[in-house]
């Protein structure tokens, strides 16, 4: 049976003809070299992808990447803001169960809206917004877990803005492909 | 030497009507001692054709690819015409030169 995740991935960042070439490519070349070889170019394949889109026009995508960290930035206060501004929900399961729920939707919501505003580079741009923001939430947040390791409010904020790039990563990829189904992107489009 | 991109025209050149993805990259190790990634093949190849020197079209699927087409790729008459170019003034600069026996004339 034909495993379409590899074509999948790669026409995130490219056209969808494109991206069966390339997939079959590699599925080709899989005979000879084997399943490590594969993966690691799968990956590299992608990697290249990214790349290009994003030097292709890099004002371009940094606008979007910076309008994506603003879109973001409204469910992330509002997440903060059900946790520590409203003293019911102070130390309350309801504002833990909050913050997720804010910021991984509007995680959601901004990787969708990117996509929805620009077709072609929406995509390379939540990747580019979810690295620089998991390399952020490292770079502050790991020294400070580190110090303070019984620090749970400060462990859970930093865990649940780790996995809000996952959110925003769906939402690009879900949007692309319904406009890639739908045909509102045409061939050229799509890259 | 000629670059990478031209490289890359002159062995689609070469495999006329079987130039995709895997036959570019094997042409380019065996005649030019080259080993290009597949991603930076790709890239490049869709740089050539933003540029419109390089076209390209679906074939058929498959089973060996497991049912996907290949993209084959046909230099252009802009590409030959500035590969042609590029190749001329190489020439001109070798002209004179005797590099192979390693004497500079």
């Amino acid at each position: 049976m034909r495993d379409n995740a590899v074509e999948r991935l790669f026409s995130l960042f490219t056209s969808s003809d494109r991206a069966v070439a390339m997939a079959g490519d590699l599925a080709e070349e899989r005979e000879q070299r084997g399943w490590i070889w594969f993966w690691l170019h799968v990956v590299r394949v992608t990697f290249a992808l990214w790349r290009n889109a994003a030097t292709e026009a890099p004002l371009r995508v940094l606008a979007l990447t910076l309008a994506g960290g603003v879109l973001l930035a409204a469910p992330a206060f509002r997440g903060v803001a059900a946790v520590f501004l409203v003293p019911r929900l102070m130390e309350s399961p309801v504002g833990w169960i909050a913050l997720p729920f804010l910021w991984w939707g509007g995680a959601l919501w901004t990787g969708a809206s990117l996509v929805a505003l620009a077709p072609r580079r929406g995509m390379a741009a939540c990747a580019m917004l979810a690295v620089g923001g998991e390399a952020l939430l490292i770079g502050f947040g790991g020294p400070a877990v580190w110090r303070d390791p019984g620090n749970t409010d400060f462990v859970l904020f930093c865990t649940t803005g780790l996995i809000a790039a996952m959110p925003l990563l769906t939402g690009a990829a879900v949007a692309r492909r319904r406009l890639v189904a739908c045909a509102v992107l045409p061939r050229e489009s799509q890259r | 030497m000629t670059s990478p991109k031209r490289k890359l025209r002159l062995a689609i050149l070469r495999l006329r009507d079987n130039a995709y993805g895997v036959t570019i990259r094997a042409e380019l190790a065996d005649r030019a001692g080259r080993t290009v990634a597949p991603g930076a093949l790709y890239t490049a190849l869709e740089r050539l054709e933003t540029k419109g020197l390089i076209t390209s079209r679906m074939s058929e699927p498959t089973p060996q690819r497991g049912g996907r087409a290949k993209r084959h790729a046909t230099v252009t008459a802009a590409g030959m015409e500035a590969l042609t170019r590029a190749l001329q003034a190489y020439e001109r600069l070798l002209d004179g030169l005797n590099l192979v026996r390693g004497a500079h004339a």
